[in-house]
């Protein structure tokens, strides 16, 4: 899976551009992730953030410009000069290795959380059940949840869905982790026990693309903080420069709203 | 009123009630399997994507929902012959009109049990890299099916009581039998009355199991 040559990023996004009819969402977006990077995205509501998340693994097409995981075009390949969508197939495998974590969860219902966290590993990697369940069990252990592996998602409070929700994205062991405001629908008591899982993820090296309002977890855990506004990204940088002294007006006007 | 009630007569001609009954009971179940072999691929033309597909199928189920389920009946037993020169017996076409009938509610049924699934579920089931169709077997139809299954049994009472509709093609059904038996012994009151609360014997359960299930489910998910 890293037989990429150290230099090569994980991803690399070059004038990504995505509109909704006249709207332009996604304005000319550039960055690149190293690998072991740990990337926070903020910004105001309607920046942007949430759907350039979403193009990163195709769950959004995009139109202009290119994302690139590990060395290979997301989503669409060039034929004849032109555009097409992907084979399903190259879109599949390219997920399998991307993980994501929402905001409103998207457990599955209708299964117990063990159910949930080895359903990828058997009906997409096709590991045999006695395997995927022995990695779901000390996923669950890491989480902190392991006496709800055979409640159903319901029956937990958000935080403990949530952590679900992230054992199951990592049962696939992917090699990019996506959070999708994971704290943003939770009751600011159970928010804690989502970050602390989302540290201990970064201190063991996971790749990390987070788009949060937490900028507590911006400051200890980014490696680099990206604001965007209106599409664009504004600024970029290590936290410690981005919060004690933004270089753009934009910034700091927003950094003086979030931070109280 | 003075009328001299004799319930006697049913017990006197159970039998004309039985046959009758199975009739029922066939013209039931042959029309709601048709119903449903119909109505589910029906309704994922009507939820899809392409034009080409759901524009015929939006088309049938609006047309079928907008004309009386009778006028059907007539139309597939006298006009279609004459169209056609294909000539069905009276128990085909009622099954053939009542299922045609059915599969169009069914489908509307399947469209806004899978449409109630969150869209979250897709994009979660996606992102774990699962392919659309794999998506819809183990993440939305399973959901799906859950929200159906009360309004499936809704629709299951309401086609018993279409049956009775197959009397005016002289299907022998229970309310044709009814009619019959009737002309005979001229005991409307009886008969009928009989008749109602047969029906509202088998009908009610169903009812109530359907609003049982919607209970059920609505705590499981």
């Amino acid at each position: 899976m890293t037989g990429q040559p150290p230099s090569e990023p994980v991803l690399r996004v070059e004038q990504l551009r995505k509109s909704y009819g006249r709207l332009d969402v996604l304005r000319g977006i550039d960055f690149s992730v190293a690998a072991h990077e740990r990337v926070v995205v903020i910004g105001p509501s309607g920046s942007g953030k949430s759907t350039l998340l979403k193009c990163l693994n195709f769950l959004e097409p995009y139109e202009g410009g290119r994302v690139v995981f590990d060395g290979e075009l997301v989503g669409w390949v060039e034929r004849g000069g032109r555009r097409v969508r992907a084979p399903e197939k190259t879109i599949k495998r390219m997920r399998q290795r991307i993980g994501m974590v929402f905001q409103n969860f998207n457990l599955f219902p209708h299964m117990t959380i063990l159910e949930n966290v080895v359903e990828g590993p058997i009906q997409v990697l096709r590991q045999p059940r006695a395997e995927a369940v022995a990695i779901a069990d000390e996923l669950l252990r890491k989480v902190g949840l392991t006496d709800k592996r055979d409640a159903y998602p319901s029956t937990l409070s958000g935080g403990q869905q949530q952590r679900a929700a992230i054992a199951r994205a990592l049962a696939m062991r992917p090699r990019l982790m996506l959070f999708d405001e994971p704290t943003s629908s939770l009751d600011p008591e159970l928010v804690g026990e989502v970050l602390e899982v989302m540290k201990a993820l970064a201190i063991e090296g996971m790749t990390m693309i987070c788009v949060t309002h937490e900028m507590s977890f911006a400051r200890d855990v980014a490696s680099r903080v990206i604001f965007m506004d209106e599409g664009m990204i504004v600024e970029e940088g290590p936290p410690e420069t981005v919060f004690t002294a933004p270089q753009q007006e934009r910034t700091r006007a927003f950094l003086a709203r979030v931070i109280h | 009123m003075s009328y001299q009630w004799h319930f006697g007569v049913i017990g006197d001609y159970w039998f004309v009630f039985l046959r009758g009954g199975l009739a029922t009971i066939w013209i039931t179940l042959g029309s709601a399997a048709l119903a449903l072999v119909l109505g589910l691929p029906l309704g994922l033309l009507r939820g899809s994507q392409r034009r080409l597909l759901r524009l015929p199928a939006t088309a049938y189920i609006e047309f079928v929902r907008g004309t009386p389920a009778l006028v059907q009946i007539v139309w597939i037993y006298y006009c279609l012959p004459l169209l056609t020169g294909l000539r069905l017996d009276p128990v085909t076409t009622i099954v053939l009109a009542i299922g045609l009938h059915a599969a169009a509610f069914v489908a509307e049924i399947f469209r806004a049990g899978v449409n109630a699934v969150d869209r979250g579920q897709l994009m979660a089931a996606y992102s774990i890299g699962m392919g659309h169709l794999q998506a819809l077997r183990r993440i939305i139809l399973p959901q799906a099916v859950r929200k159906m299954i009360p309004p499936f049994i809704n629709e299951f009472a309401s086609l018993i009581k279409l049956t009775t509709l197959g009397s005016v093609i002289a299907v022998y059904e229970l309310l044709h039998a009814a009619n019959g038996l009737i002309a005979t012994v001229y005991r409307p009151l009886e008969i009928y009355t009989f008749l109602a609360l047969a029906f509202f014997v088998v009908i009610y359960p169903i009812i109530c199991l359907s609003q049982w299930a919607e209970r059920y489910f609505a705590r499981r998910i």
